[in-house]
């Protein structure tokens, strides 16, 4: 600027010299121009100054940002390095015009590379040589094919490869390195971006997941195969267990059917004029017949324990008059033992329990029974009380040979019968087993203790009291008449003829009047006409069934189709039962025939009727 | 507007004319500087007008002409004052195209009260047209700069003026060849 406004001074000068005249217009121009130019240099330089002074703060003001900057660059870059350390990977920018490679301190560790043993700028053929000798040729291709092959550079490329481990395998690690090009203007390849990540573990995850997948598949397909065996061999089992069901439900039929007429045939025999001997003789074959009707129905009892079919049919109970009357059975016994049986019953409330009185009565009799059979010499003893919690508990005392403690499992066993010394050997073993399948059926529990003389065998269930059922009359057994006074027409249908003879000899005992048949349709047709007041019917006939044949009764009209009808069978299963008790029947007894049991019965088939007809 | 071309215009009277000229112009516009300018001051466009208006007066040239002459001369001096303007440009198309885009900014970028005028510049094919705006009536100025860059680049271009209705606020200038089979032919 100087010098520029000194030329034309110096203009101005050489002017004066030239010319004299205007002399004084040009000092007055140059010094106007001076001047100017003082007073524009005082606005620049104030001008300057006022910039330095703002440039100066504005520099300071830098200077704080770029410290800032600085320290926020510096922690975000330990934090990406921390990054990529914990997420093992690292980044790579390979400069190609001036082949100048820079790496994140990551990189070394994923290569194996002992980070002081590399000078200050690492090379590729560095990494490269750390890369596995399998893979090294195809990480060659990919870099040469990445750079030339005009790829475009917006996209990633990666390849995963093995690093070479320290030694052997140790320390191999799997990486994948991915790369993105940033090309020039002219579109040559100017920086290769790349990163490397450690992928070791998922590379051995997914191998492992596929190993584990196909050892599941292994077992699933083995799991599938036992499966099916185990369905065939379910089904199998099911197969031979419904037919063992079966079978035992024939057996116990066609056993029970010819016992019956044994039993029955000794029962009628019985009230014959006999002598002493023959007396004997009788009751022992009775014995002998009532032994085996117990073995049978204890095997029937097991197999149905076993088949899970034990059913309970709890009905209004005095527990006293149950208990008595079980002693009393067994008194006779025990006193051929010269044993003495006493009972001590505190009953008294509540008086009526709801109990299943066949299976009480069976639990009663197979405690007392043991005890008399295995006791030589002194006494039996019933006892039975209430129990806090709504609990029944029996106990058997006796003077016998006692139970050691360490076998007392083995009693409650199936076929557990104990061989002990003094002991009386006889029977199949079942009874003990049997009451504990029943006591286990019942919710209680069973058990065997020292007594001060003997041992105690005891139970204990849970019941349910109710209030005590009108009392039935005490009736004389020959009382059982119709209302007039005339004999009782009682029809029986019966296909054995043992059996037909036991229940006539009983019912002529009642005062009974009796029409047999032999099957189901000849019942129909002798009650069709026959005006009878009870039918005794069989279950299983030939020709036409009892069930089939109560249907057709009932179908009849009045006063035949209303006929009271008894159920009269061999079969004790209440499942077995009931078709008859759908087809009509009112009642069953059971055979063999116990003349008090039919008495029984009978009373309440007729009851039933007669009330019936009255509210008709 | 900044204080260097009220500096140059001085300059230029000072060397097309006569300093005393120059010093009868800054005496008879009665301007409130006085002529007294540094090129980093801003000062009233209004001062560079009456200028050019007192300097119309002095010579009985019409001032839209010297403005346009001054803006010839200007470019030249632009030339020399800012050689890094220019560097990397081999013809006037592509260099007046990045006026507003590139050198107006770096204007903006070194002085930020600066309010350069708005040059618009679009290349369709051969041609380009160039649309200048200002809230001052320069657009003499601006032909004569166009011309002086035309000059610079030695492009055997011709530029045709066609003014707006609003004056020498707005005004279109088209450059193209001169000689289109020459040109092929260069």
């Amino acid at each position: 600027m100087t010098a520029t406004h000194l030329s034309p001074i110096q203009t101005g000068l050489d002017s004066i010299e030239a010319d004299a005249d205007p002399v004084a217009t040009r000092i007055g121009l140059l010094e106007r121009r001076l001047a100017r130019s003082e007073k524009a240099r005082a606005a620049a330089e104030a001008f300057l100054e006022k910039k330095s002074r703002v440039l100066a703060q504005a520099n300071e003001e830098l200077q704080a940002r770029k410290k800032d900057l600085q320290a926020d660059l510096g922690l975000r870059t330990r934090q990406l390095l921390e990054a990529q350390r914990v997420a093992g990977f690292g980044t790579v920018i390979w400069d190609v015009r001036r082949r100048r490679l820079e790496v994140s301190p990551q990189i070394y560790v994923l290569f194996g590379i002992d980070a002081a043993s590399v000078d200050a700028v690492i090379g590729h053929r560095q990494l490269i040589r750390r890369v596995h000798a399998e893979d090294r040729e195809t990480v060659i291709d990919w870099l040469y094919r990445e750079l030339h092959n005009n790829l475009r550079p917006e996209r990633d490329h990666y390849i995963e490869f093995r690093t070479r481990g320290r030694r052997g395998k140790t320390g191999q690690r799997w990486l994948r390195a991915m790369a993105q090009i940033q090309f020039d203007n002219r579109g040559r390849p100017a920086l290769v971006l790349g990163t490397i990540q450690d992928v070791t573990r998922q590379t051995e995850t997914a191998a492992e997941a596929a190993a584990l997948h196909e050892r599941e598949q292994l077992q699933l397909a083995n799991l599938q195969a036992l499966n099916g065996e185990l369905t065939q061999a379910r089904e199998n089992a099911d197969r031979a267990n419904s037919a063992k069901s079966r079978f035992l439900a024939m057996m116990s039929h066609d056993i029970r059917t010819p016992l019956n007429g044994v039993i029955g045939m000794l029962s009628l025999m019985d009230q014959d004029t006999l002598n002493t001997d023959q007396r004997r003789t009788l009751a022992l074959a009775r014995s002998s017949g009532d032994q085996l009707r117990v073995l049978l129905d204890d095997i029937i009892d097991l197999a149905r324990a076993e088949a899970g079919r034990f059913q309970l049919n709890p009905a209004p109970t005095d527990l006293t008059k149950l208990l008595s009357d079980g002693a009393s059975f067994w008194r006779r016994v025990a006193v051929e033992k010269r044993l003495t049986l006493d009972t001590v019953l505190n009953l008294s409330h509540p008086r009526c329990i709801l109990a299943d009185r066949v299976r009480l009565r069976q639990l009663i009799d197979n405690l007392l029974s043991n005890a008399i059979k295995n006791t030589g010499d002194g006494s039996v003893t019933l006892l039975a009380e209430y129990r806090a919690g709504e609990r029944l508990r029996v106990e058997v005392h006796d003077t016998g040979i006692g139970v050691p403690p360490n076998r007392r499992a083995e009693l409650f066993e199936d076929f557990g019968q104990l061989q002990l010394p003094g002991s009386q050997s006889g029977g199949a073993g079942l009874g003990l087993s049997i009451c504990r399948r029943i006591i286990e059926v019942m919710g209680g529990s069973i058990g065997v203790d020292d007594s001060s003389l003997g041992s105690c065998f005891w139970f204990e269930i849970p019941f349910t009291a109710i209030a005590a059922p009108p009392t039935v009359a005490a009736a004389g057994l020959r009382s059982l008449a119709r209302a007039d006074g005339r004999a009782l027409r009682v029809l029986v249908a019966e296909d054995v003829e043992t059996n037909r003879i036991v229940v006539e000899g009983h019912l002529r005992r009642l005062g009974c009047e009796v029409v047999l048949v032999n099957d189901g349709r000849a019942a129909v047709e002798a009650a069709t006409g026959g005006a009878f007041d009870l039918v005794l019917m069989d279950m299983a006939m030939p020709i036409m069934g009892g069930a089939e044949a109560t249907r057709a009764i009932r179908a009849l009209p009045a006063p035949a189709g209303q006929t009271p009808i008894v159920a009269l069978t061999a079969y004790t299963r209440p499942e077995e039962l009931a078709p008859m008790m759908a087809a009509g029947a009112v009642a069953s007894a059971s055979k063999p025939i116990v003349m008090a049991d039919l008495y029984k019965v009978m009373r309440m088939a007729l009851g039933q009727a007669r009330a019936a007809s009255t509210m008709a | 507007m900044k204080g260097v071309i009220f500096a140059e215009l001085i300059r230029f009277v000072e060397q097309q004319f006569s300093p005393e000229i120059a010093d009868s112009m800054i005496a008879k516009s009665r301007i409130e500087s006085d002529g007294a300018y540094t090129s980093v001051g801003n000062y009233p466009h209004q001062e560079a007008l009456a200028m050019i208006g007192a300097l119309a007066a002095l010579t009985g040239q019409p001032a839209s002409a010297l403005a346009d002459r001054y803006g010839y001369w200007l470019s030249t001096r632009f030339v020399e004052l800012y050689p890094e303007m220019f560097e990397g440009y081999t013809d006037v198309r592509t260099f007046l195209r990045d006026v507003d885009g590139h050198h107006h900014r770096e204007v903006k970028k070194l002085y930020p009260d600066a309010v350069p005028p708005s040059v618009l510049a679009v290349i369709d094919g051969e041609q380009l047209t160039v649309s200048y705006a200002s809230h001052r009536p320069l657009a003499d100025v601006a032909f004569g700069l166009i011309r002086g860059y035309i000059a610079y680049f030695d492009d055997a271009l011709v530029v045709e003026r066609s003014d707006a209705a609003h004056g020498p606020h707005e005004a279109r200038f088209t450059v193209r060849a001169i000689d289109l089979p020459a040109c092929a032919a260069a």
